[in-house]
């Protein structure tokens, strides 16, 4: 098959045959990706001289930085020949604990006290929490052998009922600056979430190109089955993958209540689809044992250019979703015929 | 290669970390929320010889929005005052087939009554048509399923409204020579947004302001503070901002920096509701003119209207307009912070 690209790649003992460098760009999975933001980001840069400017790209970068963060972690799960449906709820549960941790306190009747805890502290809380929810799917997926799709569609709606349920609907908010700057804050020209996508990218880079479990990965995902009788720790490796997409949620869900100062039970709503979407159109095969994490990030970047672009190019409000769903269908297709090549 | 094995400290201690967090979490919900005071005084008294007390299903779009929370308030307060029950039951989030179900079920109880904030009003119809014909009388608040039978809809006219933000956003840029504005929606399609920005565009244009866009945010915070951030990217120089809703002004000012900027050079934004940070935001200069809707008359009134259809048998005509607030100086603004600090909407 040729999703399993890169497991025949890692596993082949024996290479014949170089390719050459044109077949070799041709054969990464980010590849598509690449031509649909070059063609795309050319057409914008003719169309409007705001485009092409690095305050504009930094907005693009700080604005889906959390769907980056936390295509990552579903990247590490898909690879491993699962899915994770709950992405959304957990960066909203991430965000609401961390929210009720560091406010200082409800400002009207209706909102959620506050601990007032060190800004760290909260971050942390959030985050974990994140990793809590992604280990309960791992178990349930692992050890429990409920189907991913299933297990995760349910734990989305159990998060989210448990995010509606703790703040009866109303926001939580009144952050100190030091939370607040996490998401609002920049280090020279560069905003700080994107400091924190490009330090993940690398430690989760870093983890599936040099770590043993990161190789297990592409090899579960590729052949289960086989990864099983050649003896790797397949459903620790797997509920692992489940953790680190919690984790990596909780903190793209932590660091969008830094930036918007808010809290509120819609938070992220539905951001599943954008992640997963993220994920696969930057090269995950959704069958498992193929895929990168610059494509994952590639991925929640090309959706940041298509919202800008919508508003740059002032498409109709009405034909947005259509113009955004045929750029992702284009993208796809344009993966499909490379790997036919 | 150098490879290392992760170790199993590492992942024990991740699964106690992970466990700590969902005690805070369970912490958070134990925290008592601040109560509304009592109600006072009853606007329709209980009638005499009620034989078993009422129950009245109550329905929002989605119980995530804060401001149906206040409608939630108004509602048991009224119930409370009238010796009613009220039951609130809408879906978590925004999906017109769920509160469909819920309501299906409500009818299968045979409750006394319903109030209904439709999230489409063609999907809801049915439900509503089957609740009326079964004997349960039904009334529709903030947003209304014209085509259903039911017997009255409470709500503002949001065309009434729309024009008069108009009429505020020409005045305030009657000195200005620039005169472009754009428009933040939620999700296109939807029949009170687009009654607003229809109506706001009938007097704007003609009065001469000239619109650019009308950018949908899908009823998304993050979303529509992404947009207007776009938008103010392509158009920096854009003289008015009408938002048809609150979206992008829920979260903190800062998350807006373009925005934030625009506003202290000139820019003059209208926007929909009186949410707590909108009329902060009012009160720093950085948003103009602020529509408000009667969210707590949506539960307190509407559940007075439906108990004096069923008990009092008294007719209502198919629209009740609520009316609504227009919030321009920071002394109108304080006085609905005092309501959303204290909890009391009377």
């Amino acid at each position: 098959m040729s999703e399993d690209t890169s497991v025949e790649a890692k596993s082949a003992p024996v290479v014949t045959q170089q390719p050459g460098i044109i077949r070799r760009i041709l054969q990464r999975p980010e590849t598509s990706i690449i031509i649909v933001l070059a063609v795309l980001s050319g057409f914008l840069s003719q169309s409007s001289e705001a485009f092409l400017t690095s305050d504009n790209l930094f907005n693009i970068l700080r604005n889906n930085a959390d769907i980056a963060i936390a295509a990552l972690g579903v990247t590490l799960v898909i690879m491993a020949g699962g899915i994770d449906l709950s992405i959304g709820s957990t960066m909203a549960l991430s965000g609401l604990v961390a929210a009720i941790a560091v406010s200082q306190g409800g400002t009207t009747a209706y909102q959620l006290p506050g601990y007032g805890l060190p800004p760290a502290v909260a971050f942390a809380l959030g985050v974990l929490a994140g990793t809590t929810v992604g280990l309960i799917n791992g178990t349930l997926v692992v050890r429990l052998k409920i189907a991913p799709f299933i297990a995760t569609l349910g734990m989305l709606g159990v998060v989210r009922g448990i995010v509606v349920g703790l703040t009866s609907g109303q926001t939580v908010r009144n952050f100190p600056p030091e939370f607040t700057n996490l998401g609002q804050g920049y280090v020279g020209p560069v905003p700080v979430p994107v400091i924190f996508l490009i330090v993940l990218a690398i430690l989760v880079g870093l983890f599936l190109s040099y770590h043993v479990w990161g190789t297990y990965i592409y090899a579960i995902g590729g052949n289960e089955t086989s990864a099983a009788l050649t003896g790797l720790p397949v459903e620790r490796v797997r509920i692992l993958t489940y953790a680190l997409s919690g984790t990596l949620a909780g903190v793209g869900g932590v660091l969008v209540v830094a930036r918007l100062g808010v809290s509120a039970p819609t938070q992220a709503l539905g951001y599943e689809l954008f992640v997963i979407a993220a994920a696969v159109i930057g090269g995950v095969s959704l069958s498992g044992g193929r895929g990168t994490v610059a494509g994952a990030v590639l991925g929640a970047i090309l959706i940041g250019v298509l919202n800008n672009a919508l508003v740059l190019l002032r498409v109709e409000s009405y034909w947005q979703q259509a113009f955004t769903g045929g750029i992702i269908l284009l993208s796809a297709l344009i993966d499909r015929l490379r790997q036919r090549r | 290669m150098d490879r290392h094995r992760l170790s199993r400290r590492t992942f024990l201690r991740m699964a106690a970390m992970g466990a700590s967090a969902a005690v805070l979490a369970s912490c958070g919900g134990q925290q008592p929320a601040p109560q509304p005071p009592a109600a006072t005084q009853p606007t329709t008294p209980p009638a005499a010889g009620a034989t078993k007390p009422l129950t009245f299903v109550w329905s929002p779009k989605a119980v995530n929005n804060p401001v149906f929370d206040v409608a939630r308030r108004g509602a048991m307060d009224k119930a409370k005052e009238l010796g009613i029950t009220v039951e609130w039951i809408g879906p978590e989030s925004a999906d017109a087939q769920k509160q469909a179900e819920l309501l299906d079920a409500a009818i299968a109880r045979k409750v006394d009554g319903m109030g209904i904030s439709c999230n489409d009003p063609d999907a809801l119809k049915p439900v509503i048509d089957r609740a009326m014909d079964s004997g349960i009388p039904v009334i529709t608040w903030d947003s209304d399923s014209p085509d259903s039978k039911r017997i009255t809809f409470y709500s503002l006219d949001n065309e009434a409204a729309a024009r008069k933000g108009a009429e505020v956003m020409v005045e305030l840029l009657k000195d200005s020579p620039n005169k472009t504005y754009a428009i933040l929606t939620g999700v296109p399609g939807a029949q009170n947004l687009e009654a607003r920005i229809r109506a706001f565009r009938e007097v704007a244009d003609p009065a001469g302001l000239q619109w650019v866009a009308t950018d949908p945010c899908y009823d998304d915070i993050q979303k529509g503070v992404e947009v207007v951030e776009n938008r103010l990217t392509a158009n920096p120089d854009l003289a008015g901002y009408f938002m048809a809703g609150a979206w992008p002004l829920f979260g903190d000012i800062n998350a807006m920096p373009k925005f934030q900027a625009a506003a202290r050079a000139g820019m003059k934004t209208v926007a929909w509701d009186i949410l707590e940070n909108e009329l902060k935001l009012l009160k720093e200069g950085l948003v103009h003119a602020l529509i408000g809707q009667k969210f707590y008359g949506w539960g307190y009134d509407a559940v007075g209207i439906l108990y004096d259809i069923v008990v009092n048998k008294k007719q209502y005509p198919p629209f009740v307009d609520t009316g609504f607030d227009l919030v321009r100086t920071p002394e109108e603004a304080e006085v609905f912070l005092k309501k959303w600090e204290t909890g009391n909407w009377k």
